[in-house]
């Protein structure tokens, strides 16, 4: 419907605010595909990524008086949408699964083809890691959190925080190779 | 060992994820609509009610103006139409349309009158206008027009229904009007029943449709009743939509 795209998201924030449900629903609709792929980074798999998904939304239409118009809106429905992952995430604190180091460092690794590496590919490699790492993986490369607030987040030190971030990065390079296996055998064979 | 730069490979991420989108099931919206706080129920019902009942009151009305022109234009013999008011009322003989014909009710008991405080003060009114030396016809003063010009059928009707309480009538003072009440008696009736609902209030929708019938719907048996009580249940307990009537008997009084 073209009504749809004569709101702009600062429309929709004012009919959120006022409890439209029409607009509520076009703010979703606007917005949460965008969100699913942040919150598939955080879970296990697509449907935790739906559930933390609702969450995040129900959240967000229940706080949205309080947005004071500090930043974009949308950075503002990310990041009620991060925390709530993270919440999740504590929540269902699994028992600590640590992934065995040694599995890092397998492999040698000379390089990724880049090109040919898509968003669901690394989405696969992501979700496959560890709760902890996945966490702080997210936390601090794509959403730019520093390693005390991690720490502070999680309830981890920040020590903690810096060797989980390079223990998944290693884990993730080794994984990407592994995905990548046979075009890389070509290159260098 | 060669590693890519945790830079490079840090962006690598960041840049994919950027602006990635991945559409959510269809039904998750449906999912989220239903947890979010239901709306206040009912602004929406009231408001629907009130708009329903609005509806109701028009449309009794454009039914009511067309029944009045057929009976004009009909047949004298059909302008009558005398019924027995509810059931487990005795007082007796109704016309359809009273309003228009205050003439034709009349009492075939007198005690009616006198059990009924509602409506002796109205039968004091009445007293002034009607001497009483005219009691012996009192016919003829209340429905002159009417029965000599247009209806003569009808003034036969009448007459003998009259006979009985017009000579009992003679004796009592407060009973000597006892026609020219009844003749009003409808209208006593709804404004007593105009205070009741105002006393206790609109507190439901039962309430509300009561009232607005009430206003419009003059007749004994209204286009919509319904019980209502103070735990805000309503229940429609008549329904007079002319080929169809219903009226729960349990609930009239």
């Amino acid at each position: 419907m073209k009504v749809t795209r004569t709101y702009t998201i600062d429309d929709l924030m004012e009919g959120c605010k006022a409890g439209d449900r029409k607009m509520q629903e076009m703010l979703y609709k606007q917005t949460a595909s965008k969100m699913l792929a942040v919150c598939m980074r955080y879970a296990k798999d697509r449907m935790e990524a739906e559930d933390v998904l609702q969450m995040g939304y129900i959240k967000i239409f229940q706080k949205v008086k309080e947005y004071r118009g500090e930043g974009s809106f949308e950075g503002w429905i990310r990041r009620i949408m991060v925390n709530t992952a993270i919440e999740s995430y504590r929540k269902n604190l699994r028992s600590l699964s640590i992934v065995p180091i040694e599995d890092a460092y397998g492999q040698p690794s000379q390089g990724f083809d880049f090109s040919s590496l898509g968003m669901q590919d690394l989405l696969k490699v992501i979700q496959k890691l560890a709760d902890g790492y996945r966490m702080v993986f997210n936390m601090y490369i794509i959403e730019g959190y520093s390693h005390k607030e991690i720490a502070e987040t999680l309830g981890i030190s920040e020590g903690a925080s810096k060797s989980q971030l390079s223990r998944a990065r290693a884990i993730l390079q080794q994984e990407i190779i592994k995905m990548e296996g046979f075009g890389y055998a070509t290159h260098t064979g | 060992m060669q590693h890519i730069p945790d830079k490079e490979f840090d962006k690598l991420f960041k840049d994919k994820f950027a602006d990635a989108e991945i559409e959510p099931s269809a039904n998750l919206w449906a999912n989220i609509e239903q947890q979010l706080e239901p709306k206040r129920k009912r602004t929406i019902p009231i408001y629907w009610m009130a708009a329903a009942s609005v509806a109701i009151a028009i449309t009794a009305m454009l039914v009511f103006q067309k029944t009045e022109k057929i009976r004009l234009r009909g047949g004298e013999a059909t302008a009558v139409v005398v019924k027995p008011v509810v059931e487990q009322d005795p007082i007796a003989t109704d016309v359809t349309t009273s309003t228009t014909l205050p003439v034709v009710n009349q009492v075939s008991k007198e005690d009616n009158v006198a059990n009924s405080a509602v409506k002796a003060p109205v039968v004091k009114a009445q007293e002034n206008t009607i001497p009483e030396t005219n009691v012996k016809n009192i016919q003829e003063p209340v429905q002159p027009m009417y029965a000599n010009n247009r209806l003569p059928i009808k003034q036969q009707d009448v007459k003998p229904l009259d006979v009985a309480p017009i000579k009992d009538v003679v004796y009592g003072d407060n009973q000597i009007v006892t026609a020219v009440a009844d003749t009003e008696q409808t209208g006593v009736e709804t404004s007593a029943n105009e205070n009741v609902t105002e006393r206790k209030g609109i507190r439901n929708v039962g309430d509300l449709v009561n009232f607005v019938v009430e206003k419009v719907d003059k007749r004994d048996k209204k286009l919509v009743r319904f019980n209502t009580d103070d735990d805000d249940n309503s229940s429609i307990i008549g329904i007079n939509i002319g080929f169809l009537k219903l009226n729960s008997k349990k609930h009239n009084k």
